[in-house]
């Protein structure tokens, strides 16, 4: 065993990770290495260093006020999804209400009527193409609720 | 609690938050905020943000909770929205700002005496200088008192890869507090 594979186990020792074989085969390269005893030495020393200290840590007032600011985005959050939801529907039905009325009227030459029908339709397709997409991708994202 | 073991009572919150239900959720941000605060707080060296991580790690897990795979402990998938919150934090810096601030509390008790207060603030500039994923290792598990498993789980990587990470992590650490380390 080299002093570089040695390296990593020595954390495992220190935590009581190593299977029996590591730990026999570790303990005899440190008998004959003072290198690696004076490594394994100081991580002891700096886990006594660290041992009893914990993080600072905020009142529990600080949470309670905290949790308050959460709970009111949340509740302006159902808010703003329920407003944009309405809206999308009046505009789609004003949008609707529009193209019903446009084509009803015997002015426009058939050709331009058509042109926009098509434009209408190949809008439409990207659009519904796009959805899926995202939703497909959406499906199989195994990062899904982690911030892009 | 253990992460690796998500109790009844926790399930019962996630389902009931899942529906949701507000104060099952305001139960579940008092069981875990203080926790990933503490973590963003290591990580991002900086109250203010941690706070601000905390929140926004809280309003995504609400917005995500009912994908969430139910019996599954929470705190590793919460960990994970907050890590990758710190973490874009981190990378829009260009340095870090402050220290790792602990309790002045060792083992219990309040502890002003001198060599107490020199280790604690060399160990919070140690800390500080530390690469990211070495000083979120480190805290961890060493101040989340995290096992492999848990850590493995936390930040989605093997046991194998936890235990050489947290080699290097010692090591430079060890490095940074070369003054305490010949007492």
């Amino acid at each position: 065993m080299t002093c570089e594979e040695t390296g990593v186990l020595l954390s495992g020792l220190l935590d009581g990770r190593l299977s029996d074989e590591q730990a026999a085969a570790l303990n005899a390269h440190l008998d004959g290495c003072p290198h690696c005893r004076r490594e394994l030495e100081q991580l002891r020393r700096l886990e006594g260093i660290m041992k009893g200290l914990s993080l600072s840590q905020l009142p529990d007032q600080v949470w309670d006020e905290h949790w308050r600011q959460v709970y009111n985005r949340l509740e302006r959050n159902a808010g703003y999804i329920l407003a944009g939801a309405g809206a999308t529907v009046l505009l789609c039905y004003a949008l609707y209400a529009a193209c019903r009325e446009w084509l009803q009227d015997a002015g426009i030459p058939l050709a331009v009527r058509a042109g926009c029908a098509l434009l209408a339709l190949g809008m439409a397709v990207l659009t519904a193409s796009t959805v899926r997409e995202k939703l497909l991708t959406f499906r199989h994202d195994r990062y899904k609720e982690i911030q892009r | 609690m253990s992460v690796e073991d998500s109790s009844p009572r926790e399930q019962e919150l996630i389902r009931a938050a899942s529906s949701g239900h507000k104060d099952a959720f305001g139960d579940l941000y008092r069981m875990y905020a203080p926790r990933i605060f503490s973590i963003a707080s290591g990580l991002l060296l900086d109250r203010d943000e941690a706070l601000d991580v905390t929140q926004e790690t809280f309003i995504r897990a609400w917005r995500a909770l009912p994908r969430f795979h139910q019996g599954s402990p929470l705190f590793p998938w919460l960990y994970t929205i907050a890590r990758n919150r710190c973490m874009s934090r981190l990378a829009r810096r260009s340095r870090d700002r402050e220290c790792v601030e602990f309790d002045d509390r060792v083992g219990g008790e309040t502890d002003h005496s001198t060599r107490t207060v020199e280790i604690r603030r060399d160990l919070a500039r140690a800390l500080a200088e530390l690469k990211p994923e070495h000083r979120e290792i480190i805290l961890l598990r060493h101040f989340q008192d995290l096992s492999y498993e848990e850590i493995a789980g936390s930040l989605g990587c093997p046991v194998g890869t936890v235990m050489s990470r947290l080699h290097h992590a010692r090591k430079a650490l060890a490095a940074g507090m070369a003054p305490w380390k010949e007492d």
